[in-house]
């Protein structure tokens, strides 16, 4: 004989009652001795959790709350144990401790980066520029001025540039190089999805105009474009942001300010894969064009003067880019081999 | 109990339900002072039944005045004697609910994240489950189903802001502004599902503040509150707290707060004050060791970032945990479950500040999986701090859907019957 408490449907009053199993029937017997029997079928049971008793809804909805007991978790789910079954089986258990940090790691380092190909694959190209166009005057409000250098040296750069693209083959067919003045910003050159190209005034002084070096430096952002980068990391981004909130639910306060660590370590794994896929691109086509890839060495070794950097493994975790050193040691490697 | 209380406030029922409570007392624990209660109780009993029989049910609290007590909060409520006070406890386990979180989590990697639906029904049964009060557990009653539901819709709105943000800024920003605006009604769907969906005794809470209600306090507040650079904040916080806790039903009784705005100006600029002493002094600090152990400027400035990440965690934990504490507790002794449950809490905010370091170094240490711990923690933490004083058996809590006209509207509700949240 099971005891049971049975709740009210209409009030929070509850009665202490007995319960007997039957083949298909569940008798209660409240405590004036009167019985009343339920079929299986009619029941609705809240699924086996835990040690948690037993909630199960009556027909009439009067809730009938039992303590678990093998007999009743047998007559009422019979041989299904659903979830619960997996929940207590130590060889799920086991199995999830190890295969957890597995996926995840399957998840956030393949199947993410490649789902975000496809995604940046679908966006038209029309959505890319009014991308581009937007972001490019945001920034002239904001960060970037016209550029201070004359237009003869600007141009002179520019056919440097597009000598180097005609001898190469793209998918994206339109680049257009711009230059812009940003002390703030300071030396530096970003590639947008529609194929603009913006060198700032200090990069060009950083290298002193050495089209060599700027050249390497131009296909990277070529790099860029062809791969689809920037709008594979929005896509990234948004997968990451959702996955960490699906994954890990309500975690609250002070420890989701340490998983917003966490997405900046994980976003910048990604553009950190990009930025290696870019130097790849770019040491490649130096080599097709007929150009030294060292030249893309000597440009790293230019930025790496401007910001030296103490600890390698920080910079790895902390940086959007590849620690400068490894890529400078990678160029060299690519350069040497013939 | 040596003087006579007064039981004009009470109707018939609710005295005799008080007798008949205090009769079973005292066959278990005799005592003098409850046998004269029971006896007055009885006389109080025979007085009203024989000068008004027909109107017994009726209180009597027209035509006698009630007696008020002063409550420490400073706020005046009708004195009712307390029939008991039981702690709430929690009764989850580590072991137990760490295998259940493993193996959902497992399943929610694998399916992409549509089982999370499933584990978050999980989850909540298990704490709601373990969750008991004078013999009672909570249940929690949403399924899979709908959850996926919001999630699906949370998606699409998360996506498209952060879509529509990359893709130009300024249909970032009207996006945004949409998001703001739909903002209340997001908070109070999603409170309302989450009360709709809790049971205890197998009577549903509710959740009936009006959406316009929800506009002024998380909508035009926040403006004002901002546009006096922060100093109205208190305000703001403390009408957002009323408002949901007035919202709040069990069954047909209303949550009534009386709180305090001293108490949330008072708590608000204590917290804040904490909060830039430990700025002040941690920056220092940082400052002159990051000097001292250094010996190149990169090292410097290494020390620096850590130094302050620390130092903003700090700040956070200590007064955040300051202000959680005072708040809670004042909320707790401030509301009552009307003419049937009181509340306490007793939550000390070192308490709240070694929970938070703890969980929140554990949970970084163990790579994520302390997090089944931490949660079993704060919950034990939370309920160990809470007690119920039980005003009235809630026996005669009545299901609010009791009658056919509100059925009706609970299967409309279901409708919007959303959580749409993204954790």
């Amino acid at each position: 004989m099971i005891t049971g408490h049975l709740y009210s449907e209409q009030s929070a009053e509850s009665s202490t009652v007995s319960v007997k199993l039957e083949a298909q029937n569940m008798v209660i017997t409240d405590n004036v001795g009167e019985a009343r029997v339920f079929t299986l079928d009619s029941l609705n049971t809240a699924p086996k959790l835990g040690r948690l008793p037993r909630e199960i809804r009556l027909p009439t909805r009067e809730q009938l709350v039992c303590d678990q007991s093998e007999l009743l978790n047998h007559w009422l789910d019979g041989e299904q144990g659903g979830v619960a079954k997996l929940e207590t089986n130590r060889r799920w258990i086991f199995g999830s401790v190890v295969l957890v940090p597995a996926l995840l790691y399957f998840v956030f380092g393949w199947l993410m980066p490649w789902a975000a190909v496809h995604f940046a694959n679908l966006v038209p190209d029309k959505a890319k520029v009014i991308a581009s166009q937007q972001s490019l005057s945001a920034l002239d409000a904001t960060l970037l001025n016209p550029s201070e250098l004359d237009l003869t040296e600007q141009e002179k750069i520019r056919t440097g540039f597009y000598d180097v693209k005609d001898s190469i083959s793209t998918n994206h067919k339109v680049f257009s190089v711009q230059f812009r003045h940003a002390p703030q910003i300071g030396p530096n050159a970003f590639a947008l999805p529609d194929g603009t190209i913006i060198f700032t005034d200090e990069m060009i002084a950083l290298v002193d105009g050495d089209q060599a070096l700027l050249n390497a430096i131009f296909l990277h952002e070529v790099g860029h474009v062809e791969n689809n980068h920037s709008m594979q990391l929005v896509a990234e981004s948004l997968f990451a942001t959702l996955a960490v909130s699906y994954f890990f639910g309500d975690i609250s306060g002070s420890l989701e300010a340490f998983f917003g660590i966490g997405s900046t370590v994980v976003n910048n794994k990604f553009t950190q894969a990009h930025e290696a896929d870019a130097d790849e691109f770019a040491l490649r086509q130096l080599r097709n064009a007929g150009k030294d890839p060292m030249a893309f060495a000597d440009a790293m070794k230019k930025i790496s003067e401007l910001r030296p950097s103490a600890s390698e493994t920080m910079d790895n975790w902390f940086s959007s880019h590849p620690a400068i050193q490894s890529r400078i040691r990678k160029a060299e490697a690519f350069a040497e081999q013939e | 109990m040596d003087k006579p209380s007064d039981y004009s406030g009470y109707t018939l029922a609710e005295i005799k339900e008080l007798h008949h409570q205090l009769v079973s007392e005292q066959a278990n624990t005799p005592s003098t002072t409850q046998q004269q209660q029971i006896e007055q109780l009885e006389q109080v009993i025979s007085a009203r039944e024989s000068a008004a029989p027909q109107a017994a049910e009726e209180p009597l609290a027209a035509s006698t005045p009630e007696t008020d007590v002063v409550t420490a909060a400073g706020v005046t409520r009708p004195a009712k004697p307390v029939l008991r006070t039981v702690p709430v406890k929690f009764l989850g386990i580590t072991s137990e609910f760490f295998s259940i979180w493993i193996v959902n989590l497992l399943l929610t990697i694998v399916t992409l994240g549509i089982y999370s639906a499933w584990a978050k029904v999980r989850t909540n049964r298990y704490f709601y489950g373990n969750t008991e009060i004078d013999g009672h557990r909570f249940s929690y009653l949403a399924e899979p189903l709908q959850i996926l539901k919001g999630r699906i819709i949370a998606v699409v709105l998360f996506a498209s802001y952060f879509l529509a943000g990359y893709i130009s800024p300024a249909a970032g920003l009207i996006v945004a502004g949409l998001l703001a605006l739909l903002a209340p009604v997001l908070i109070v769907l999603s409170y309302r599902f989450r009360l709709h969906m809790t049971a205890y005794r197998n009577v549903r809470f509710s959740f009936r503040g009006r959406i316009g209600r929800a506009y002024m306090v998380f909508l035009v507040w926040p403006i004002i509150s901002l546009c006096t650079l922060y100093l109205l904040l208190p305000i703001n916080l403390k009408k957002m707290d009323e408002y949901l806790l007035e919202g709040s039903w069990y069954g047909d009784r209303q949550f009534k707060p009386r709180l305090n705005t001293g108490e949330y100006f008072g708590t608000g600029i204590a917290a804040a004050a904490i909060g830039m002493a430990i700025m002040m002094v941690g920056g220092i600090v940082i400052g002159v060791t990051s000097v001292m152990t250094a010996s190149d400027t990169e090292s410097v400035t290494n020390v620096l970032g850590f130094g302050i990440v620390a130092l903003y965690f700090l700040t956070f934990i200590i007064a955040g945990s300051f202000y959680t504490s005072r708040i809670r507790n004042h909320i707790f002794s401030a509301t009552e479950l009307d003419g049937v449950a009181g509340f306490k809490s007793s939550l000390a905010m070192w308490e709240l500040i070694k929970l938070r370091v703890t969980n929140t170094l554990a949970i970084i240490f163990s790579l994520g999986f302390a997090i089944p711990w931490a949660k079993i923690r704060k919950a034990q933490l939370y309920a160990n701090v809470s007690n119920v004083d039980v005003l009235a058996e809630p026996d005669m809590v009545m299901a609010a859907s009791g009658n056919s006209a509100e059925a009706v509207g609970e299967e409309a509700a279901n409708l919007f019957d959303v959580d749409i949240a993204l954790g």
